[in-house]
């Protein structure tokens, strides 16, 4: 399919993008914490993608090369908003304000569902700086290997470890802080 | 090995991949006998499990697939572009010059432009010769008749002049021969 979409198949890009769509956008959601910038993310991504086939030069580079892409548009949003990193309350105004719930500040608060779980993580998250971030949301949710997750974020496999590492040490700092052990 | 030193290789621990260096016997061995970093390892794979309950979800909507022209499309040409391009000047450049009343002719007497925005008598049309008004024609046509008329009368007058003068020359001449030849009595 790939190979179809790089020789202008257009039924292949589509069928493409339907194959992709969910992944790079989990991968946005994950790292901008927030639905509505995830899905421009995705948009701006595929794009991209599309205006760049050209570019691609083994086809089996393709999920490195999408990956790379939808990473970068990310930063650039991220970096645009500049978004609060308050880990009090929810950061994101445009999330379901049902599904926000204010943290408790008590220490030895435990989380009751799947949400309030998700909602923990996703402020930890993006109370990390873009490297460990990356490296995390690569290796725990893509599902990728050190090695590939290296290769993306163009480091040697030692500094991928590290980063992740450090990625995972933040986040429990973060929870922590939050007040959840 | 130090606690430290040792935690930054949890990874290795952390994520058992085939073709990546395996945990050292080193790394092993402090695991075995360090509570805190045994403690440290199981907080990071409690970690990793509460990491995996945020599950996946799809997008909010179908991602728009954007489509290529066709390259066979005029409108890709250059050419068209640039046209399309032209015809945009042209039409603000008319509607410049419609909203600034703009006034352009252009005959056999010259060309001129003239338009609101600028203040003052119309520009004198280009290459054009004076004009005359009827009165100032007659005039001139009048003055031209008398010139004439003087003109021939002058020239009348010289003739007249000199036909006289060729007449007394002429009588004076035949007087002066009539004496020659009067008999001498």
């Amino acid at each position: 399919m790939i190979r179809r979409f790089l020789k202008g198949d257009e039924q292949a890009f589509t069928e493409l993008v339907r194959q992709w769509e969910t992944r790079v956008y989990n991968i946005a959601w994950r790292y901008l914490g927030n639905r509505e910038d995830a899905q421009d993310v995705v948009q701006e991504t595929f794009l991209s993608v599309f205006k760049s086939a050209g570019s691609l030069r083994d086809p089996d580079s393709f999920p490195t090369w999408l990956y790379r892409i939808t990473l970068n548009h990310c930063r650039s949003r991220w970096r645009r908003q500049a978004p609060e990193l308050s880990l009090d309350g929810p950061l994101h105004a445009k999330e379901n304000s049902e599904e926000e719930l204010t943290l408790s500040t008590t220490i030895g608060a435990t989380p009751r569902d799947a949400l309030e779980v998700r909602d923990l993580i996703r402020k930890a998250l993006t109370g990390l700086s873009d490297e460990h971030r990356t490296a995390i949301i690569l290796k725990e949710y893509v599902g990728l290997n050190l090695e590939e997750v290296a290769r993306i974020m163009d480091c040697p496999l030692s500094t991928a470890k590290s980063r992740l590492y450090h990625g995972l040490r933040g986040v429990q700092r973060n929870l922590v802080r939050m007040g959840i052990r | 090995m130090q606690c430290q030193e040792i935690q930054e290789r949890f990874v290795e621990l952390l994520y058992d991949e085939s073709g990546t260096p395996a945990a050292s016997p080193e790394l092993l061995a402090h695991m075995q006998s360090c509570a805190a970093c045994r403690k440290e390892l199981e907080g990071l794979k409690g970690l990793q499990s509460m990491l995996k309950t945020w599950q996946d979800e799809p997008p909010l909507r179908p991602v728009a697939v954007p489509r290529r022209e066709s390259a066979g499309s005029l409108m890709h040409w250059p050419v068209w572009r640039f046209a399309r391009y032209a015809a945009i000047a042209v039409l603000v450049m008319l509607a410049v010059l419609g909203l600034t009343n703009a006034d352009i002719r252009w005959d056999k007497s010259g060309f001129a432009f003239r338009t609101s925005l600028l203040p003052g008598p119309a520009p004198k049309l280009l290459s054009a010769p004076d004009y005359y008004t009827k009165e100032e024609v007659g005039e001139i046509m009048q003055n031209y008749l008398n010139y004439s008329q003087d003109l021939n009368y002058q020239m009348i007058q010289r003739a007249l002049k000199y036909v006289d003068e060729a007449r007394s020359t002429d009588i004076t001449y035949f007087k002066s021969k009539l004496m020659e030849n009067r008999p001498k009595h």
